[in-house]
């Protein structure tokens, strides 16, 4: 659709953001005492809390579509026909989220669509509205202009902030998007050619950060089957198999599914995201385990998100948020090693 | 879809249980009320297709993906033959008749029946790999003329562990089809074939153009295909249904990921060539 273009000054954003959480639910960067800053609910009094000057969240905006842990159904009864659904889906608006996540948030919707749609997921995406704020800067632990994924969006967003001076320039890119400006049209005027002009030098400004690989490059590296086995023993032999940068990951979706029972009796079959690199993440009942070592566990993950997912959704698998190389404790380096295959 | 939701399972009644083996059970299961998928009743048809799979649900214990080993053309029910191997099976081992389990689905892909009409067909199964195989098997006999020349190889570890004797002995006395099985190691009193299924391949003789079904443990399928591929048989005429760690059944949950596809809808059945054009991240029995 034909993006519409407004204006909020910056000073107003704390009014937009306390009129939002007084009527919907909202998600927004909030720092703590450490300086962390992570995407989490905001309360009416809270806002003063957000902060839209950091370079990504901690974490990504998927758990609030697809929770690390949530009921599939209830079942009381005995019968399988006694079953119900018990998931929430609540209006929420997501404010600040960095473009390698909304465009994460694309992918998993290609991943919970298709021919089976899953309705937990969809219900969420269905009742949010995902605010994209852009990045004016390049930063060292990301890679979104590899990617193709940032720093500005061409399409994909509800709606996207360009920051400029003191306001932010703001594109709607869906019927959601527009339904929201109007829902707090006070807060917002209609662009002037000047802040179009200023907001597409910004984000031609930003595009110029440069790439640190070809994915395309690395799609063909991989694709020919060629890249050397060591590189699969390096990254297994640092593994410890934690998960930590697939749970992180803003576009990995992996679940286990058991049945769960509460101490107060409720019964529930749950998924719970779980993580490819655990050992026994493909073995079978039987012992037989197709991808039982650590290089083949690190060979699909590599292959499955710069290489599989391209031939299967078009696009890539990897966002650029750089988040797996900060959470990994046994210094495993994502973006180095994609470099490596890159360069192999 | 026999199921209502995408994940929530819909109850089935076992209507019988056959003891086939010391750990393997067939399970008849019938659904209890009319219920139409795409415009067919499945009380009167039981609509799949050979080769797919259903996710048995027991409340409490959860789901394990199991190859229906019925016909489509057994209508009004289908049958699953578990072997009890993990929590899940072993709790459908303990259900009684009357009993309940859940299914969801069919999934998964199918044996490719209309591109094999006028062919002949080798099967080629071991252990309780031999149920998938049993579905295409009583399809294609039930319209037995449509088809050339069958052969039918099992392995089972003892005679104790055969599935499926009687339907095999049934089957070698069917014109133009052979089937025949073997034991691992001798045992006393037994005087059939010995020696793991791919023994039997010599019997079989020329199996140009003929299509091969293979499905059994990992180190079986290794076998069987390294023993079916000097006999020359074609990359694109074998046919693998797969087995595989799975939770959904639907694509979403990653466990059956293998070399960019998912078993659970781009498979189960792969066929030798496409396996072989895949990057498979480790390439256990395949």
């Amino acid at each position: 659709m034909a993006h519409e273009r407004f204006v909020i000054n910056k000073n107003d954003i704390p009014g937009l953001l306390g009129a939002i959480a007084s009527k919907e639910v909202l998600i927004a960067p909030i720092g703590n005492e450490v300086g962390d800053i992570n995407l989490l609910p905001v309360s009416g009094d809270d806002v003063s809390s957000v902060v839209l000057d950091y370079e990504n969240t901690i974490n990504s905006p998927k758990e609030f579509f697809h929770p690390d842990s949530e009921a599939l159904f209830r079942f009381t009864g005995a019968s399988h026909d006694d079953a119900d659904m018990v998931y929430v889906a609540e209006e929420i608006v997501l404010f600040g989220v960095r473009p390698c996540d909304t465009a994460a948030l694309g992918y998993l919707d290609k991943v919970f669509s298709g021919d089976f749609e899953d309705e937990l997921y969809l219900k969420r995406r269905d009742k949010s509205v995902v605010i994209t704020l852009g990045c004016t800067e390049c930063h060292n632990g990301c890679f979104c202009t590899s990617t193709g994924t940032g720093p500005f969006l061409e399409s994909g967003f509800d709606i996207q902030l360009v920051p400029v001076a003191t306001r932010y320039v703001v594109y709607t890119g869906s019927d959601k998007g527009s339904a929201f400006i109007e829902r707090y049209g006070k807060y917002f005027k209609s662009a002037k050619a000047v802040d179009k002009r200023d907001a597409e030098l910004a984000v031609l400004k930003a595009a110029k950060c440069p790439p640190k690989f070809s994915s395309d490059k690395v799609y063909d590296r991989l694709s020919s089957g060629k890249v050397h086995g060591d590189l699969w023993k390096d990254v297994a032999s640092r593994c410890q198999s934690c998960g930590s940068c697939l749970f992180i990951c803003p576009t990995c979706y992996c679940f286990t599914v058991y049945d769960n029972e509460r101490p107060d009796g409720e019964k529930t079959r749950c998924r719970q995201w779980d993580a490819c690199y655990f050992r026994g993440f493909t073995r079978m009942a039987g012992g037989a385990d197709p991808v039982g070592s650590g290089e083949g566990m690190a060979k699909r993950k590599y292959n499955h998100k710069l290489w599989h997912d391209k031939d299967r959704f078009g696009i890539s698998g990897c966002v650029g948020c750089g988040r797996c190389n900060e959470s990994c404790v046994g210094n495993v380096n994502w973006l180095e090693n994609i470099i490596r295959i890159e360069k192999s | 879809m026999y199921n209502k939701h995408l994940y929530i399972p819909r109850a089935c009644t076992i209507s019988a249980i056959r003891e086939e083996t010391p750990d393997i059970k067939t399970f008849k299961l019938s659904f209890r009320e009319k219920w139409e998928m795409e415009g067919v009743d499945l009380v009167e048809e039981s609509d799949f297709r050979p080769g797919q799979f259903v996710q048995v649900s027991v409340l409490g214990l959860g789901e394990a993906p199991i190859s229906i080993s019925s016909s489509p053309k057994d209508r009004g029910y289908i049958e699953i033959s578990v072997k009890a191997s993990g929590s899940v099976t072993e709790g459908i081992h303990g259900l009684k008749e009357g009993g309940e389990v859940g299914l969801r689905g069919p999934y998964g892909n199918a044996f490719p029946i209309d591109d094999c009409k006028g062919k002949d067909f080798i099967f080629i199964g071991g252990g309780v790999g031999l149920a998938p195989l049993r579905s295409l098997i009583r399809y294609v006999m039930s319209e037995r003329e449509a088809y050339g020349d069958i052969t039918i190889l099992y392995g089972a570890r003892s005679s104790k562990d055969i599935i499926f004797r009687e339907e095999l002995d049934g089957w070698n006395a069917v014109k133009d089809t052979k089937a025949y099985y073997t034991i691992d190691r001798p045992e006393p009193g037994w005087s059939g074939n010995v020696g793991v299924v791919t023994t039997l391949l010599k019997d079989i003789g020329d199996i140009k153009g003929a299509k091969v079904f293979v499905c059994g443990p990992p180190i079986m399928i290794s076998f069987a295909l390294k023993g079916i591929l000097s006999f020359g048989a074609r990359d694109e005429d074998i046919y693998l249904s797969l087995e595989r760690y799975m939770k959904c059944g639907v694509g979403k949950c990653g466990h059956c990921y293998i070399g960019g596809k998912y078993a659970c809808m781009d498979g189960a059945v792969f066929s030798y060539a496409q396996l072989k054009d895949m990057e498979v991240e480790e390439a256990a029995g395949v």
